[in-house]
């Protein structure tokens, strides 16, 4: 493990500022395993402490052991602290009130996004949800986070002004760290435990429930060009492998296919996903205006004159039929 | 049962536009409305207040001109509209805000559940809802649907990465609201009329709620530049059999983590 005692002799004083220091960060073992997401966000403290001259310190929770903490060090922690159980927001505010570590990194997911809320309200922290890349400013030390605003259409880079720094990690950010068995840190039982939530959860049915068209993150479309009933039910069966809403253009409505309220247009829906995936669409100017949005369009056309492959990132000229068979295939 | 539901006035997120030469929003085309998954939690106060009886107060933060997301949370229904609107609060962050509102909550009177979109599309880090519960000292369920009132115990389903959940929780609480199922009412012609023309939005200041200005202007994070995405290459055709152009499409997806 390395020792900071030289830096802080070289710098004449303790690294970081007002006694805020190292790097913390929360991750949960669930059945003897750590996601991927936590391994990235591990990985991802391991780099920031590298720069800053600081220690890398977790909590795991969850139900922790001997094996999983080890795992978390080989990734790039010196310091486990098993905590087994649901971390709650009070607790987890006391124990950081007195840590006063100078960032805090977590995984990003709904459960942790309350949570870290709830934390940067009490300790009035700064807080950054979603980050897509985190680095430390050179000269002060302070956290440049990139996060998605307005829907993905672009990022911003926020700084952070107040100690601790929470900042919650985005999956697929951060590459995943090769682990380095040969690491050692060090591994303590915590002695205070969680609080119960308020909230009482119980597994629920799933119901399998299309996103809704003006929402949809992935938005499939038929059009004519998928020439029957068969043709459209591949193009269903794309959309429920992508978890994809499902719409098409005039045609697909005149087919029978799609209601109205799934014709997109400038005379039907107007819709923005991140990917808009057209099948045997050549795209008329109506439709180009429901869909020109879209943040990336891949058109499958059966002319290699068709209109909307000019529009697209991506075009596949043939039979969108046998496009969109090979596509389902392909995606495994 | 009174209900408070905070919303937000947002730019149009479906019609702002990047400005590549400024690398700055280029909000010209883009209408202010009210957040869309707000309108998903004035509709489940609604329903809410049909089955149970009771009282929905609306809530905003900002400028006077946000007083029409009010008059339209008054046109769906609402029975009051409050507008927090002092100078203090124009720089005030999540932080801030989120107090403010639970200084408001607090203000009103008696109220049970407090209820909010997921996230504001716009700039919003979906960090309200959860900031909001704390000022209040209540337990908070996000990404939640369908709320439903069974002897002051309120039940909803969320979905969160891995599966879906029943959650129940004692009021009062906060709930934030995901845009499913139950769409968001269209109000009737009338009523528009009357939240316009005759309708009332309370204003309240700082000093109304007893606020000072160190509680709610301190800064936390600074925005700084935008990151622009990769320019777009329109026009790309791939080539071989549907199989090996499918293979390569798919790599294509999965290395710019589209799929």
């Amino acid at each position: 493990m390395q020792d900071l005692s030289y830096l802080e002799a070289l710098m004449g004083e303790p690294v970081g500022e007002e006694g805020y220091r190292d790097i913390w960060g929360l991750a949960s073992a669930v059945e003897g395993r750590l996601s991927d997401l936590s391994l990235q966000t591990v990985g991802k403290a391991r780099g920031l402490a590298d720069g800053l001259g600081a220690y890398v310190r977790f909590l795991l929770a969850g139900a922790p052991d001997e094996e999983t903490a080890q795992t978390l060090i080989a990734h790039g922690a010196d310091y486990v602290y098993l905590a087994p159980g649901q971390a709650d927001a009070e607790t987890l505010a006391a124990f950081l009130r007195e840590r006063k570590p100078e960032i805090v990194l977590l995984d990003d997911s709904i459960t942790n996004r309350a949570l870290a809320a709830r934390v940067a309200q009490a300790l009035d922290a700064s807080l950054v949800t979603e980050a897509e890349d985190v680095r430390a400013d050179p000269i002060d030390r302070a956290l440049l986070v990139t996060r998605p605003i307005y829907e993905g259409i672009a990022s911003q880079v926020i700084a952070c002004l107040a100690k601790p720094q929470i900042v919650t990690v985005r999956a697929g950010a951060f590459p995943l760290p090769y682990p380095d068995r040969s690491r050692t840190g060090s591994i303590e039982q915590l002695s205070a435990s969680w609080q119960p939530d308020a909230v009482q959860y119980e597994p629920a049915p799933e119901v399998a429930s299309p996103p809704a068209l003006t929402t949809a993150r992935i938005v499939v479309s038929a059009g004519r060009g998928m020439e029957d009933a068969e043709g459209f039910a591949l193009v269903q069966q794309l959309a429920a492998r992508l978890g994809a809403a499902i719409a098409g253009d005039r045609g697909a409505l005149d087919m029978g296919w799609i209601g109205p309220e799934q014709q997109v247009g400038a005379l039907g829906v107007i819709v923005t996903p991140a990917l808009y995936i057209a099948c045997g669409i050549e795209g008329t100017t109506e439709h180009y205006l429901g869909m020109e949005g879209a943040r990336a369009v891949i058109a499958l056309c059966r002319e290699s004159d068709a209109p909307l492959l000019k529009a697209a990132d991506w075009g596949i000229i043939g039979s969108p039929k046998e496009i969109v068979r090979a596509l389902v295939e392909a995606m495994g | 049962m009174r209900i408070a539901v905070c919303i937000k006035q947002i730019l149009d997120p479906r019609a702002v536009r990047l400005s590549r030469s400024r690398e700055a929003i280029d909000p010209r085309q883009a209408a202010r409305i009210v957040n869309p998954p707000d309108r998903y939690a004035l509709e489940a106060a609604l329903r809410l207040r049909e089955r149970h009886g009771g009282e929905v107060i609306a809530l905003s933060v900002g400028a006077r001109d946000v007083s029409d997301a009010l008059r339209e949370a008054l046109a769906m229904g609402a029975d009051r509209a409050i507008l927090l609107s002092d100078e203090m609060l124009a720089g005030a962050d999540a932080s801030g805000v989120a107090r403010a509102l639970a200084r408001a909550v607090e203000h009103i009177g008696d109220v049970s559940l407090v209820l909010t979109g997921e996230r504001a599309l716009d700039t919003g880090g979906g960090t309200l809802p959860a900031r909001l519960a704390q000022e209040l000292g209540w337990p908070v369920v996000t990404d939640a649907s369908e709320p439903q009132l069974e002897d002051s115990i309120l039940r909803a389903f969320q979905r969160d990465e891995k599966q879906r959940w029943s959650v129940s929780v004692a009021l009062p609480a906060v709930l934030a609201v995901t845009r499913q199922r139950e769409k968001p009412r269209y109000p009737p012609a009338l009523r528009i009329a009357w939240a316009y023309r005759e309708a009332e939005v309370e204003t309240w200041d700082c000093d109304d709620l007893g606020l000072s200005p160190e509680e709610i202007s301190a800064r936390h994070t600074e925005e700084r530049n935008l990151v622009m995405p990769p320019e777009r290459n329109l026009g790309f055709i791939l080539s071989g059999s549907p199989e090996e152009a499918a293979r390569s499409l798919v790599a294509e997806l999965r290395g710019k983590r589209l799929i």
